[in-house]
């Protein structure tokens, strides 16, 4: 543990926490666009600046140290933000994220030279970066400086994606474009079928591709994946009435699977099998 | 000859300095990138042949070297003959009977080779008698052009690798680091960071590997000392290393070369093959328990893969983008391991601060800056080439002594230090020394050691301009402000030197230097507005007579100049031919005219004109 | 019999989640979800062999049981106490 200033008051932070941590967990308002907790610091938006010893400092990738003491509302803080601000807001000036961002710091419009005809892209890199921690990395950034662009290999289909839609359903600025039906989706051109139950032959809510892929990354058949909820659920409900009369039923051999503490009782045995579910 | 001990290597260096004094008459020709382009290598075996034509025994009377780039490429090809010190310049293949027959054979002096001193327009003989090395303290740079740098005993011969002799007999790691604090030497890539202190932070952690890693991706437009080093001295950038590889602990150690260098890889691949075969590299170096070895990386050509983290992720084949701090390399580097990076000519001055000790080191130098520095100097100064001067040597002695003033005469304008984001210093500040400190408080810096000299004809609007694009062409894009606010600032001054402008753009700029200074992510952004804040510090009213009086002081800015034809006009009709698209008219003998309507500005009669007659307003 | 998931020991879901999104609450004993680390890839609905992660349709957010961090409500809820939180 360690003890931080932030504006005046301290808090007590886990060695391994960035400031920004710390900000969130307490409450104390700093804003951001690039990150995510589910991946790591990227520190490329610069709302998320803080002062340390008069040095403006990305709180998303400044670790905890003792004794710091950090200023998150002091006018050279405000300015860095507002210029950032202002700058996205000609970058795009119909993202209503940003327009939202801006107007707490009372911009209503860019004084700059506003970009027409462009996307809203922030270049915040979320898309990427959740894409490549999946495993897919489909999409990257193309071109340098501000001819820079998120994109797919060559600008044709993205021949490792799978459809999942984290890009979209992450991006800050709701950029990235797809198109959802019963039958399939619609994502970076390309086209994808929901996989088919394994039992019922209903459509699942995986594609194809995520049938396949987490298969491969899991070492478990696609059966395994490719079921509806309402199949997998009528199997639960068959697996538990056997459960009851005899632990470690069918299911419970496959998968190997012990469980909690809500049926701790009733289970003694514990095997354990779908470990091939590594991290990456 | 694999070197099984320090002792061995003593006695091979002494055996390779007791031939070299055995040879002192020594023919040398330049095959640096410059004289190799105007054909040097051709020199040298022209110069051979003649040599055996006359049954000049080679390196029995006399050795006949291809050296590194002795900095003055503007008057390459150059060859050398010692001990007498010739120096001639300019020198063709042709010339090559004529420098054996007279030269070599009889030592007599040709003089159409000479050099002319632009200043007295007299003729210079002897290499230190020449204004632009006289000037000179050469620490660094003092092998380049001395010596075969593909050849190990040729820096043996100049006792190189006695330094390292000396670092594993006499040395712990500890007093290698201490030696390199103690004298003073600071990062010369950039930052100015101490680089004891550096190796030191890196020392303390335990790490089963640790990296040394040498920069030598030299971004810098117009900028080539580091590349005249691994290139004229490889030797001495590998003993570097290995000493602070020893210092630090590291085992392994990578060399960032710029891809447009291959003259300096293939001589640091020589480098690094002589060095293993002789034991100098590799496991169990000179029979110690200290290994150590180095491998050559080809940088990807961005600017930005010069900076430290955006380096690392290059080497790492990963997108050269800078990485936040902390974690600093020296704690998390290369594939997450304690990792130093240092500069070419950091690493090169380690060698002779061991060998001469850091209290000589610390002496040479001006406060809290130690040694010497290489500038490339370029830009409107009659001598340009590579210099080495002592720290808190002054502008005006870089200028005006070594460069010898300014092209045609003109004033003095500006300087422009540190590479694409130094700021640019004024006359006023001609005099102050040249340290990290005082280059900075004047709103430029030290940088890898760029100086582009400007006369009065330089619009410093349009250098900010120019300046700015560059590095917003070079930014990397990963973080806003720079991404974002380079453009912006580039609209900007775009439309002040169109003449578009509006009074408020000085405050807008202002505002968003601020933002770009504090908010980006690495030193690219922090530093990019440099030329532009220092340009407004100095020259703020040139802002204005752009925005508020619509006209270019510098006579750069196209759209807010004229060109007009004074009484001083003799009527000789050259600018008239001169001009392309026939606007200027006026009999033969008579005042000309130039139709305001349809000239381009091209600017093509005003540097025909030889009476001054025309002038820009 | 209604089905709610069974906190899996060795769960499938955490495993399958790439970000961390899904961790067990040590004190409930319950896998619980944060929000804010899911980016909703689905990896976690296929894993789950019992088909207990859910997609709200409207809302878009993945959702599952978390022993409502602590007090089940369909515990507190069932008349005949069949379902009993230890
Ligand atoms: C945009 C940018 C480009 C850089 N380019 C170089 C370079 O070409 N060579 C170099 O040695 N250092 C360069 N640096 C500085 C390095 O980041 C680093 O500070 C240096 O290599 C450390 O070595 P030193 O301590 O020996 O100076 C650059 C820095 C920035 C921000
Ligand atoms: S939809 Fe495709 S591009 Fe987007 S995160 Fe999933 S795999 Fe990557
Ligand atoms: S598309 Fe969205 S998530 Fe991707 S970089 Fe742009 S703003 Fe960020
Ligand atoms: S400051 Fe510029 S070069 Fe550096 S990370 Fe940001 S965008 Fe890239
Ligand atoms: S070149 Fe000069 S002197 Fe000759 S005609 Fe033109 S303006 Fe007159
Ligand atoms: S500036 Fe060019 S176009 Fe104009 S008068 Fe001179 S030569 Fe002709
Ligand atoms: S969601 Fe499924 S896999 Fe996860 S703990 Fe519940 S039942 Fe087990
Ligand atoms: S949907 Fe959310 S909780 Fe499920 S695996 Fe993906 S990130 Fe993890
Ligand atoms: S949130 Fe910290 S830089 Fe983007």
């Amino acid at each position: 543990m360690v003890t931080i200033t932030i504006d005046g008051i301290e808090y007590e932070a886990r060695e391994g926490q960035t400031v920004l941590d710390v900000a969130k967990e307490n409450n104390i308002p700093i804003p951001s666009l690039c990150h995510h907790e589910a991946l790591k610091p990227w520190g490329a938006c610069r709302m998320c600046v803080v002062e340390l010893n008069g040095k403006i400092m990305a709180s998303c990738t400044l670790p905890v140290a003792k004794d710091q003491n950090i200023k998150t509302k002091s006018e050279l803080v405000k300015t860095v933000r507002k210029v950032v601000l202002n700058l996205l807001l000609a970058r795009c000036p119909h993202s209503k994220t940003i327009q939202q961002l801006a107007r707490l710091y009372g911009i209503t419009k860019t004084t700059l030279k506003a970009d027409e005809g462009r996307d809203n892209c922030i270049l915040c890199n979320v898309c990427t970066r959740v894409c490549a921690q999946l495993g897919s990395s489909a999409i990257a950034t193309v071109k340098r400086g501000s001819e820079k662009e998120i994109g797919t290999p060559f600008g044709e289909k993205p021949p490792d994606c799978i459809g999942c839609l984290s890009c979209a359903r992450n991006c800050p600025t709701e950029t990235i474009k797809f198109e959802e039906t019963d039958a399939g989706r619609i994502i970076w051109n390309k086209s994808f079928e929901m996989a088919e139950c394994s039992i019922c032959k209903a459509k699942t809510v995986l594609t194809k591709e995520q049938v396949v892929f987490f298969a491969k990354k899991s070492g478990l058949p696609e059966e395994y994946f490719a079921k509806c909820d309402e199949c997998a659920r009528k199997e639960t409900a068959e697996t538990f009435a056997q459960l009851v009369i005899n632990p470690g039923a069918h299911i419970m051999k496959a998968w190997g699977f012990t469980f909690g503490k809500l049926e701790a009782k009733a289970i003694t045995a514990s095997p354990v099998l779908p470990q091939k579910f590594e991290r990456s | 000859m694999r070197f099984s001990n320090t002792k061995d290597l003593g006695t091979r260096i002494e055996s390779a300095k007791a031939a070299r004094q055995k040879v002192k008459r020594r023919l040398l020709v330049c095959a640096g990138t410059g004289c190799i382009a105007n054909g040097s290598l051709e020199i040298a075996d022209a110069l051979q042949k003649e040599l055996d034509a006359r049954g000049v025994k080679l390196n029995v009377e006399l050795s006949l070297k291809k050296t590194g780039c002795h900095g003055f490429c503007e008057h390459g090809p150059l060859v050398t003959f010692h001990p007498e010190e010739i120096f001639y310049q300019r020198v063709n293949a042709k010339d090559a009977a004529e420098i054996v027959e007279k030269t070599v054979l009889k030592g007599e002096v040709i003089d159409r080779l000479l050099y002319t001193d632009p200043t007295t327009k007299q003729k210079v003989t002897k290499y230190f008698d020449i204004p632009f090395y006289a000037k000179q303290q050469r620490v660094v740079l003092a092998n380049c052009g001395q010596i075969d740098p593909a050849a190990i005993d040729d820096y043996f011969a100049v006792g190189g690798y006695s330094a390292l002799k000396k670092v594993l007999e006499e040395k712990n790691p500890e007093g290698v680091i201490s030696a390199v604090e103690e004298a003073g030497l600071r990062g010369r890539g950039g930052g100015g960071f101490t680089t004891g202190k550096k190796w030191r932070i890196c020392r303390g952690q335990t790490s089963d590997k640790k990296y040394l890693i040498c920069n030598g991706d030299e971004g810098d437009p117009g900028a080539f000392m580091d590349r005249s080093i691994m290139e004229g001295d490889p030797h001495a950038v590998l003993e570097g290393m290995m000493i602070g590889a020893y210092a630090i602990g590291a085992n392994e150690g990578v060399i960032y070369v710029r891809h447009e260098y291959p003259l300096a890889v293939k001589h640091l691949e020589k480098a690094i093959a002589d060095a293993r075969a002789c034991g100098i590299l590799g496991e169990n170096i000179l029979g110690s328990n200290f290994s150590f070895d180095v491998s050559i990386s080809r940088g990807g050509g961005a600017f930005v893969c010069g900076e430290e983290t955006a380096l690392l992720n290059s080497v790492m084949g990963e997108t050269g983008e800078p990485r936040p701090r902390p974690p600093y390399p020296a704690v998390e580097g290369l594939w997450g391991k304690p990792t130093i990076i240092n500069n070419v000519e950091t690493l090169a001055n380690v060698p002779t601060i061991i060998n001469k000790g850091a209290k000589w080191f610390n002496g040479l130098g001006f406060k809290n800056s130690h040694g010497t520095k290489v500038f490339s100097l370029v830009g409107k100064v009659r001598n340009t080439g590579l210099v080495e001067v002592p720290m808190g040597a002054t502008l005006r002695d870089i200028i005006f002594g070594i460069g010898g003033g300014i092209l045609n005469d003109r004033p003095f304008k500006a300087v422009q230090t540190g590479g694409p984001s130094g700021g640019c210093i004024p006359a006023s500040a001609l005099d102050l020394p040249i340290d990290y400190e005082t280059l900075t408080e004047n709103g430029s810096m030290m940088g890898s050691g760029g100086m582009i000299v400007m006369d009065d004809r330089t619009c410093m609007v349009d250098v900010a301009k120019y300046f700015i694009k560059f590095l917003m062409g070079e930014s990397c894009g990963k973080c806003v402000p720079c991404r974002e606010g380079l453009r912006q600032m580039s609209y900007i001054l775009e439309n002040i030197t169109e003449g578009k402008g509006k009074p408020e753009d000085i405050e807008r700029i202002r505002e968003l230097s601020v933002g770009i200074l504090n908010g980006s992510l690495c030193a690219l952004g922090q530093t990019a507005v440099n030329p532009v804040l220092s340009t407004l510090k100095y020259f703020e009213n040139e802002y204005h007579a752009h925005i508020k009086d619509h006209k270019c002081p510098g006579g750069v800015c196209k759209p807010l100049i004229t060109y007009g034809i004074t009484d001083k006009c003799t009527g000789c009709t050259v600018c008239a031919r001169a001009c392309p698209v026939n606007c200027i008219s006026g009999e033969k003998k008579k005042l000309h005219l130039i139709d305001q309507k349809k000239c381009t500005k091209c600017g093509a009669c005003f540097s025909s004109c030889r009476f001054d007659a025309i002038e820009v307003k | 019999m209604p089905i709610t998931c069974l906190q899996c020991e060795d769960a499938a879901c955490v495993k399958a989640c790439q970000y961390n999104a899904l961790t067990r609450n040590e004190k409930t004993g319950a896998i619980e979800l944060n929000e804010k680390k899911c980016v909703k890839c689905s990896a976690c609905l296929g894993a789950c062999p019992f088909g207990n992660v859910l997609l709200e349709n409207n809302s878009g957010r993945f959702v599952k049981c978390d022993l409502c961090l602590g007090e089940p409500m369909c515990a507190k809820f069932c008349p005949s106490k069949t379902l009993e939180y230890k």
